[in-house]
């Protein structure tokens, strides 16, 4: 997902020129900051802890600000502070207004973080639980 | 204040370049390299490891031939293509390999950049690590064998292999990227495709070494620039495809 000789700023800078992005440093700014690894920017990613490289992922994913935004379990093996940067992220991303489709294989987080949940069972949707409209 | 700097990371429009043709193409291409080439200075994993095998290469046919070879000329043409063919392998696998290790592969994929400029950002990277690799052998080869190997049409026609060797190899290397058994497969497709390089490569350098008119020698010379030519248009045309369907 990121280039682990690379540090954080690195990673999305090469990414930001990939992707073409106009005044990159601000917006890589921006994003380490949201995501919380700021102050180990200059750190290769290497010595990231697995929910640090997972936020970095997530930050990257992020950087051009796609209207549609795809996280396969991304909350696979967070620490809970990861999570909370997690659940944040995903309630700005819905109240901006992007679409943001999730999978995971935690019931009560899918709930917290959607507006619709769907569950998945041997490649087929069962059944879907509009969350907003619960009780 | 995380709510707060969230926000104020959404609320901020992103712009994006577009359009841009061949300037915007050749900095994708040199932004794929740049960093390929940071991420090895920093690992020291792949031209490392040609230099060493290179340069154990040249020790062990050294030791091989010293004592059963009357002119070590006769043997060393053969030598420096078999250890760049044989050494380039190690390298050139890694480049499409380590990033499907590491996932990176489909995030380039999905970013808009041309799958060709993937590819010769690949290649330019490829091409350095070959040509460092080059830089230590050739002296040691001076001193193991003492032959002079830097003469201008020897050297003319090492850099001419090596880019037909690299544009072939960085090709394979993302054909067989994705296979279980990459390590394995990309020698095995790529050295019979080699095999014109390698032999107008061997007799070139031979040529030369034997004390032949250059002009008797020239053919050998076409015969690398038109296999880099071709080469270099048809990867061009064929590589989008490559990840089709990824």
């Amino acid at each position: 997902m990121v280039y682990e000789n690379l540090n954080g700023v690195e990673n999305l800078r090469f990414f930001a020129r990939m992707y073409d992005l106009v005044k990159p440093d601000a917006r890589i700014e921006a994003v380490l900051t949201a995501m919380d690894l700021w102050r180990r920017r200059y750190d290769p990613v290497r010595t990231y802890s697995r929910g640090m490289i997972q936020r970095l992922a997530i930050g990257r994913a992020i950087l051009h600000d796609p209207p549609v935004l795809l996280l396969d379990e991304p909350d696979t093996g967070l620490d809970q502070e990861s999570v909370a940067v997690l659940t944040d992220l995903i309630d700005q991303l819905r109240q901006g207004g992007r679409a943001v489709l999730v999978t995971t294989h935690n019931w009560d987080r899918a709930r917290r973080w959607a507006d619709r949940v769907y569950h998945l069972v041997e490649g087929t949707i069962e059944d879907g639980v509009d969350v907003l409209e619960q009780p | 204040m995380r709510n707060d700097t969230l926000s104020g990371l959404l609320g901020r429009p992103v712009q994006m370049r577009t359009g841009g043709g061949t300037s915007a193409f050749l900095r994708k291409v040199w932004a794929v390299a740049a960093k390929d080439i940071r991420a090895e200075l920093r690992a020291k994993e792949v031209a490392s490891t040609m230099i060493v095998f290179g340069l154990l290469a040249v020790v062990i046919f050294g030791l091989a031939f010293d004592l059963r070879v009357p002119k070590s000329s006769m043997v060393v043409p053969g030598i420096l293509w078999v250890i760049v063919l044989f050494a380039g392998v190690l390298g050139l696998h890694r480049s499409f390999g380590a990033e499907v290790d590491r996932d990176t592969l489909a995030g380039l994929l999905l970013a808009p950049v041309e799958p060709s400029a993937i590819y010769f950002g690949k290649l330019a990277s490829n091409l350095l690590y070959l040509f460092v690799l080059e830089l230590f052998v050739l002296p040691v080869m001076l001193v193991m064998f003492d032959t002079n190997l830097f003469q201008p049409y020897i050297l003319l026609g090492l850099f001419l292999g090596t880019i037909g060797y690299a544009e072939v190899g960085t090709f394979f290397a993302a054909l067989t990227a994705n296979s279980r058994a990459r390590e394995s497969m990309l020698p095995v497709l790529l050295l019979p495709v080699m095999v014109p390089v390698f032999m107008a490569g061997v007799s070139l350098t031979a040529g030369i070494l034997d004390g032949r008119p250059v002009s008797g020698l020239v053919s050998w010379l076409v015969i690398l620039a038109v296999f880099d030519l071709i080469f270099f248009v048809a990867v061009y045309w064929i590589v989008d495809l490559i990840w089709d369907g990824i």
